[in-house]
């Protein structure tokens, strides 16, 4: 078997730092897209905002497998079944009228005293 | 003509000077609303209100993801093939239509906020409020405010929503008398 010489032993090692060095600067960009779009603080897969387990079955337990068909008559039967499956999903939210409460980053939830300056 | 230039280069500097000195002013003028019990409070406290932050963004998220599935359940299973139907059966509505769009454009503008205040939110855990104490509640008072601007674009989002149930109701008033 012939020897490699040494520019086949040069290029083949500049091949591999030339495919690092792409591969880091993909990388890098694919991260800052990933930042610079918000889509991190929509993906829940990262740690630490992994669901819990009693989560997930809670999740599972609600899922509602009715969707309305795109096809067929408009009739009292059809809305009525659309408006009860709806309901459930109105009523879901109702449970929750204020899901982003401001107390959490209250003065007083985060132990800041009030100016007594004032 | 020598005298005015040296003026006019003078002049510049003094107004740069006292430009300079008002932007670096600008943010002790600002903290200086917080009084000096409130900064001992932040920097003593820090670890545990970070804690706290880290916990509300966790929960923040699950919140975000269980209405987030909630929306795109209803805009894909129930409003947009109600309007499909409705136009096969020759019956659109202008209503139901713009009720549709409103709703996609008002989850989309969740979305958006929510990522705006997550961004905020993450910044201001960052803060080290044991040394910047004024910074951290300086950014506080911003992340509030988003916080404030998410819970407005939710309340959009169920108004739409219960203004479409009542069209469909309508709807369905209107097909009961036709008969």
């Amino acid at each position: 078997m012939k020897d490699k010489t040494p520019k086949e032993n040069k290029n083949l090692l500049l091949l591999g730092i030339g495919a690092t060095v792409i591969a880091i600067i993909t990388t890098g960009i694919s991260l800052y897209i990933y930042h610079a779009s918000g889509d991190i603080y929509l993906d829940r897969s990262r740690p630490g905002f992994l669901p819990d387990e009693d989560e997930v079955e809670e999740l599972e337990s609600q899922t509602n497998d009715y969707k309305f068909s795109e096809s067929g008559p408009i009739d009292d039967s059809a809305l009525s079944e659309y408006l009860s499956h709806l309901k459930d999903y109105q009523d879901d939210l109702k449970d929750l009228p204020d899901p982003y409460p401001t107390y959490p980053l209250s003065d007083q939830s985060l132990g800041i005293p009030e100016d007594k300056t004032e | 003509m020598f005298l005015q230039i040296c003026y006019n280069k003078t002049m510049k500097k003094i107004l740069l000077a006292c430009f300079s000195l008002v932007i670096a002013a600008f943010p002790t003028l600002s903290a200086a609303a917080l009084s000096s019990e409130q900064k001992s409070a932040i920097s003593a406290n820090c670890s545990s209100i970070q804690q706290s932050l880290r916990t509300l963004q966790r929960s923040d998220s699950r919140t975000r993801v269980y209405l987030g599935s909630i929306y795109q359940t209803v805009l894909t299973d129930y409003i947009t093939p109600l309007n499909l139907r409705l136009v096969k059966n020759n019956q659109p509505s202008a209503t139901l239509t713009n009720n549709q769009s409103e709703f996609a454009a008002a989850r989309n503008d969740f979305s958006q906020k929510f990522i705006i205040y997550s961004q905020a939110l993450e910044e201001l855990i960052l803060i080290d409020c044991n040394n910047r104490p004024e910074d951290f509640y300086h950014k506080l008072t911003e992340v509030r405010s988003k916080r404030s601007d998410l819970s407005k674009a939710i309340a959009k989002i169920n108004e739409i929503l219960n203004a479409h149930a009542e069209a469909v109701a309508k709807l369905k008033g209107e097909s009961h008398d036709e008969r």
